[in-house]
């Protein structure tokens, strides 16, 4: 459970004639990593040619791809899966059809959607002229008349009748403003110009239509209308059709990515004129299955081999152990979900310690800590156990189980505080206790008070010093297999030592500290924690030099880190107490049986919770993730694994 | 009048020792961040090198619960 699942390097080579069955063979099992072959690394090798298949079935992969998005299609329940050589045999005639008939569709929509812009252009037009009364064509074709059309500002009809009493105006409201058409005589141009400048005239030019605009407004509009029926028919029609083919084409791309797979996997191999030799990865209890397929898919022509590499590691110190190992985790059933937080940093690399298995335990703990409520515990539960029951992707459950475990922890935590939506719901918790009937609970810790609330402070200091042992012992243990056991004893242990010596010391040196005693230099205690602390900086010193003397307030600051998982869960706590103070004790005790102040204190009650609960999923969710991250990972935990991908696929819409 | 300023003085010293810390970690962050962008494996060391300036705002934390503890 510590270590990953154990791999083996494997050799594969035969003749370019069985290259075909191989593949078939190695993608129906699933279980080679394969390792790309590079050309720089060998001259006598070059990549292998992609089998002829390959242009055919990436070109249809592609069409098919281009399709399936225009249609936006995404994934859907399998209710039956379509068979492969069904597949094979209708893709191309079925692919021309449903290819036209989308682009059949979807250009007569582009059409469509087109012409509605240019109707909704003529309308703006027209539109200004719509307010007065006149005809288009009158507008236009006048020898001694001149046209102003436009908006002005303000009324300029005593301006025009100063200058001519031969004038047609006509006027209207567009927009909250003033729209006008005037007509004068040539002669008196510029001095209109002069006037109209004066109101602020914005020309709006006559378009070159013929009749009443009103009229041609409603023509227009009524063609817009039609125009956007028909769009909505094509677009149920595009549904409809998204529906008929979904199955089909989502297995028809299942089907072409999976044989434009096996198609190219000669690219990742070295070959020769006549030969080929894939290098790969398999994990040890898988090899026995590897090499028996492959034997009775090619009659035992081709050659395949395991080279063991872990010998060499036991015998030497420095192991030559090739970086790039893929992979695996093994873990059993309950801890498997944590391997979402450790992938989430790197996945570990091949000698490393797997730290799932201690996750497993301390991230729902340290969550527990900080959230350390009875009620907010159990809907984290119940979420928990919703999402992993209605989810269907395999992370989401993950997430679901990982809610379930920091659901049971919070439950916990929540019985040692006391807490049932906070310390003070009365009349079931007050008091640091909880009283149910006639049955009384108290708490271990009471968060809501100062003494507990220095407790605490110490508790979490102590938790996280715990916590940090273990993860130096881990760091220990890596340590050993690289660089041996001197040099891991002095670069973690010394930590470990000078870590317990401390926390002796501070044990009496700081209640000294605040009751403002003289440091307590007769205490056994005291006196056996300083040695032990003066050991460790020894060892230090030893191990990494001077430079270690300069890690020591680094590990301080880590300890103190911890002293979060006190103060984030106060926050809630005390978010929680104001929301049942304001609630319970001034809403609902204060004015018993007003209806108002009831529902006045209940939706106080259930938003504040609600918020508060929100707020206890995230904030003890990241801050325990970062103690793991930055605290804990980095005493032991390098990381940079290569992801364990094998060559193959796993079917969801198609089967053979 | 002394339990006033001595108050005064440990909030001073978590509150500027946190913006300190806000600050230096504001351009890590960032940076981190585009790295993360453009390289997925990045994440621990990103969020490692981003963190590194808490240890300021602890030693804010420690010089107050001296100054309210002795």
């Amino acid at each position: 459970m510590f270590k990953p699942l154990e791999m083996s390097k494997v050799i594969i080579i035969g003749s370019t004639k069985l290259l075909d069955q191989t593949i078939e063979t190695l993608h129906d099992l699933n279980v080679l990593h394969i390792s790309d072959f590079r050309e720089e690394s060998d001259p006598y090798f070059k990549i292998g040619k992609p089998l002829e298949k390959a242009s055919y079935t990436s070109e249809k992969l592609l069409k098919l791809r281009s399709i399936s998005n225009y249609l936006g299609i995404s994934e859907v329940p399998v209710e039956k899966r379509l068979k492969v050589e069904e597949l094979a045999r209708e893709l191309d005639k079925r692919l021309t059809e449903i290819d036209s008939k989308v682009s059949e569709l979807l250009e007569r929509r582009n059409k469509i959607d087109s012409e509605l812009k240019d109707l909704a252009a003529k309308e703006a037009e027209i539109e200004p002229f719509a307010v007065l009364p006149l005809e288009f064509q009158l507008y236009r074709g006048y020898a001694n008349i001149a046209v102003y059309t436009g908006l002005v500002r303000v009324d300029i009809e005593p301006k025009v009748q100063e200058i001519t009493k031969e004038y047609e105006l006509f006027s209207g409201s567009f927009e909250g403003q003033r729209m006008i058409a005037l007509f004068v005589p040539k002669q008196f141009e510029t001095q209109i110009a002069e006037v109209l400048v004066g109101a602020g005239f914005q020309e709006i030019p006559v378009p070159e239509y013929e009749g009443l605009p009103e009229k041609l407004l409603n023509e227009c509009r009524q063609k817009g209308e039609a125009l956007l029926a028909e769009k909505t028919k094509i677009e149920e029609d595009i549904v409809k059709f998204k529906e008929q083919y979904a199955t089909f084409i989502l297995a028809s791309e299942e089907y072409l990515s999976i044989e434009t797979q096996k198609a190219e996997a000669p690219l990742r191999f070295a070959t020769t004129a006549n030969s080929f030799i894939i290098d790969g990865w398999v994990p040890t209890e898988k090899f026995e299955l590897l090499q028996s397929s492959i034997q009775k898919a090619t009659d035992g022509r081709v050659y395949v081999q395991k080279l063991e590499i872990h010998e060499k590691a036991h015998e030497e110190h420095t192991p030559e152990v090739p970086a790039d190992i893929p992979v695996e985790y093994k873990n059993p059933k309950p801890a498997k979900p944590l391997q979402l937080i450790c992938d989430l940093f790197s996945r570990p690399t091949y000698e490393e310690i797997d730290p799932t298995g201690i996750i497993f335990i301390t991230y729902p703990l340290l969550f527990g800590i900080i959230l350390g409520d009875i009620a907010y515990g159990a809907m984290i539960l119940v979420m928990g156990a919703f999402i992993k029951l209605k989810s269907k992707e395999e992370w989401l459950q993950y997430l679901g189980t990982i809610g379930i475990y920091a659901g049971v922890f919070s439950i916990i935590m929540g019985m040692v505080y006391a807490e049932i939506f906070g310390p003070n719901f009365d009349p079931i918790t007050s008091h640091g206790a909880i009283h149910v009937g006639g049955f009384v609970w108290h708490a271990i810790i009471d968060r809501a008070e100062g003494e507990g609330i220095k407790m605490l402070l110490g508790v979490t200091i102590l938790v996280g010093v715990v916590h940090l042992i273990i993860g130096l012992f881990a760091g220990f243990r890596n340590e050993i297999k690289h660089h041996g056991l001197k040099k891991a004893l002095l670069e973690k242990l010394s930590w470990v030592v000078l870590l317990i010596g401390g926390v002796l010391a501070a044990m009496r040196a700081v209640p000294a500290m605040i009751e403002k005693h003289p440091m307590p230099t007769s205490d056994s205690v005291f006196l056996a924690g300083g040695v032990i602390a003066i050991v460790g900086v020894i060892m230090i010193i030893l191990g990494e030099g001077g430079m270690g003397l300069v890690h020591i307030p680094g590990i301080m600051s880590n300890c103190l880190s911890y002293t979060r998982l006190c103060a984030v869960g106060l926050s809630s706590v005390f978010i929680a107490y104001a929301t049942n103070m304001m609630a319970i004790d001034m809403c609902i005790k204060a004015h018993p049986g007003d209806i108002v102040f009831l529902i006045l204190g209940l939706f106080t009650f259930i938003s504040m919770h609600a918020l508060n609960a929100l707020l206890g999923i995230l904030a003890p969710g990241l801050h325990a993730l970062r103690l793991h991250y930055v605290e804990f990972f980095t005493k032991f935990y390098k990381g940079g694994g290569k992801k364990y991908s094998p060559f193959g696929y796993i079917r969801k819409y198609t089967e053979e | 009048m002394v339990e006033g300023i001595v108050a005064l003085s440990a909030a001073i010293a978590v509150g500027a020792t946190g913006f300190a810390s806000g600050i230096a970690e504001m351009n890590i962050g960032a940076a981190a961040i585009g790295a993360m962008a453009e390289k997925e494996e990045l994440f621990g060391k990103g969020l490692i090198l981003t963190v590194i300036p808490e240890t300021i705002v602890i030693f804010g934390l420690v010089v107050a619960i001296l100054l309210l503890f002795t």
